[in-house]
């Protein structure tokens, strides 16, 4: 430890834990430790790192993205969402409980946020399931845990945010993330079905008929995200257009199937927009203050001083991967998934991928870690949605997770040991 | 937090209502502009799909200008969010303080995050006028100055500054019982 990390250390911590906003913190904490331990003209870094790190045309993506995730939960096309996978679950064990994991690994595949996901889909469901009388825990662990797909299956915030940092293609990153989405949605249906068939009394009795009619109309009212889905996706997958422009052709599409659903009204649309400018202000500030603070530890060296001390100590590459698992998990305890990625990135990266993991299989892993933060307290996002929503205790919501958070690390550690899961879509890619 | 909320308790009360409703209105204007500049971002890179799959032509500033509409929309959309209190902090603390040491943390807190605001706008307005002195331009076909993308950024900083300030204001007028209504909350 030298007198510069530690000088940055304590500015950033004293002023996290002091409640300045992320993004002040992070500034802050640049613009000092550069006058203090630098003789670099400062304000020109600063004003400079504020224009370059939004001046992004990569970054573009995150608001469209968020917009478009805004007008499914403010628009019948969540409802539909629900009622269109309901007769497809009724056989397997669990039933209802399903259209949380499913509902949520579809939704992720239009939205990029883990909390945005929970809270539409939660919106639906959690009522439902009560009224049904499914088991409490099961219902609010599976939301939890199915929001996080939000993050992992594309599109993604977080991969945006680290296909601009880390230099990496996003349109590669997004395919990277379906099949380990696909895998942890499969885990969790695996263990809700499980617990259903050791303990039927978690579900209620009876199940509901659906006739061929019923099917094909539930079909239908999956039609509206599902072309969505494969617009976005599609257009990503064979090259025809960049994430961002994928993200304008999906959210003209949001927009002209709220028109066709009869549920465009102005109001929907402001408070559509109203959200997309909070969250994306709220996330892109972080991005600023982080890029400030990159910038000045460029200029600091502490970051490059560490990598080289960790990589002195020649850890195994699957031990080196533990305690970066072990890291996040603790760093999520106390930030949020965006900070935690842009103020650890310059460290981490390089040494993943000294030890021979791509950069591509780095930003899978860091989504999964990151989505252990999200549904553990004190700071964990779906936690706090889920308790919006129902009115329960932090605790009993955090309780009920716990299963789920426990998948997520059974998720990174087989896509440690077989990163093919990762690495196979994107070697197959267009463009 | 909002300030229309705020209770009248001294002679200068209208003057500070039309002080805070003047910073609202500043604020709502950003975030208008913001969504305006959404909307045109969205529609340059529909245009560029459109175009590029359609017709094998481009419009040739779509990267360039929708990292500029990036820029600008997010900026001019912070002082509008910063009221909503959408920017998240860490409240450990804070939610372990009581009455008056709560106050001042998050008079402290706020007032910090003001004087960097404050700097922040300096700092931009220096590269501002430098980009200008010195015609800088973007290295793309459009050759666009600089200082015009620079200067929307500026805007939406100042806005920012001048939001931060009415919170200052508002908590100084209220004393230790405004930090009950005033507390943000934290959403992704």
């Amino acid at each position: 430890m030298n007198i510069t990390l530690i000088t940055v250390l304590i500015l950033l911590f004293g002023l996290l834990g002091s409640g300045v906003w992320i993004a002040m913190s992070l500034l802050a904490t640049a613009g000092i430790s550069l006058t203090l331990l630098t003789s670099m003209p400062v304000a020109k870094i600063w004003s400079q790192a504020m224009w370059n790190s939004l001046n992004n045309w990569a970054l573009a993506a995150l608001p469209m993205f968020i917009f478009l995730g805004e007008m499914i939960l403010r628009t019948r096309m969540s409802d539909l969402l629900f009622e269109g996978l309901k007769p497809w679950v009724q056989f397997i064990p669990g039933r209802l409980l399903h259209t949380n994991i499913v509902g949520s690994a579809v939704f992720a595949a239009v939205s990029g946020s883990s909390p945005a996901t929970a809270a539409t889909i939660g919106k639906i469901t959690l009522h439902q399931l009560e009224k049904d009388g499914y088991n409490k825990q099961l219902s609010y662990g599976s939301l939890a845990g199915a929001g996080t797909l939000g993050l992992l299956i594309p599109p993604s915030i977080v991969l945006i945010i680290y296909g601009v940092l880390a230099e990496e293609s996003i349109g590669q990153l997004f395919i990277a993330g379906v099949i380990p989405g696909l895998m942890l949605a499969s885990l969790y249906m695996g263990y809700v079905i499980v617990r259903v068939l050791l303990n039927p009394g978690l579900a209620p009795r009876g199940r509901e008929q659906f006739g061929f009619r019923a099917r094909m109309i539930s079909l239908l009212k999956l039609l509206p995200v599902a072309s969505l889905i494969f617009f976005i996706l599609g257009s990503i997958y064979s090259g025809i257009a960049t994430p961002s422009e994928a993200a304008a052709v999906g959210s003209l599409g949001s927009v002209i199937i709220a028109a066709a659903l009869g549920d465009l009204r102005w109001s929907n649309l402001v408070e559509a927009l109203k959200g997309t400018i909070k969250t994306s202000a709220m996330i892109c500030f972080i991005i600023v203050g982080a890029s400030f603070l990159s910038v000045a530890m460029g200029y600091l060296k502490p970051p490059a001083e560490v990598a080289k001390f960790i990589s002195s100590l020649g850890l195994s590459p699957y031990l080196l991967i533990a305690i970066l698992t072990v890291f996040y998990m603790l760093l999520g305890f106390f930030l949020d998934g965006i900070s935690m990625i842009v103020m650890t990135l310059p460290i981490t990266l390089p040494l993943a991928v000294q030890s021979g993991f791509s950069p591509v299989w780095f930003g899978i892993f860091l989504t999964l870690v990151i989505e252990v933060g999200q549904i553990t307290p004190p700071v964990g996002f779906n936690l706090f949605v889920i308790q919006g929503l129902t009115g329960e205790k932090l605790e009993t919501v955090a309780l009920a997770a716990i299963p789920f958070f426990l998948l997520i690390l059974f998720a990174v550690a087989l896509i440690t040991i077989f990163p093919i899961i990762v690495t196979i879509l994107p070697a197959h890619m267009v463009g | 937090m909002c300030c229309d909320e705020h209770k009248p308790d001294n002679k200068n009360v209208s003057d500070m209502n039309v002080f805070f409703k003047t910073i609202n209105k500043i604020s709502d204007l950003g975030a208008i502009l913001s969504a305006v500049v959404f909307a045109l971002m969205t529609i340059l890179l529909l245009s560029e799909v459109v175009l590029r799959t359609f017709f094998g032509s481009s419009t040739e500033v779509s990267g360039e200008y929708s990292g500029y509409a990036l820029a600008a929309l997010i900026y001019l959309g912070l002082g509008f969010s910063f009221r909503e209190g959408a920017h998240i902090r860490i409240t450990f603390l804070r939610e372990r303080l009581g009455g008056t040491s709560y106050f001042i943390l998050e008079l402290l807190c706020t007032a910090f995050a003001m004087v960097l605001s404050g700097l922040s706008c300096i700092f931009i307005w220096e590269m501002v006028l430098t980009s200008k002195a010195r015609n800088l331009v973007a290295y793309t076909p459009a050759e666009t100055p600089l200082y015009i993308p620079q200067a929307l950024i500026l805007v939406g900083m100042i806005i920012l500054t001048l939001q931060i300030i009415a919170q200052l204001t508002a908590l100084i007028a209220r004393g230790p019982q405004a930090v009950e209504i005033a507390d943000s909350g934290a959403e992704d």
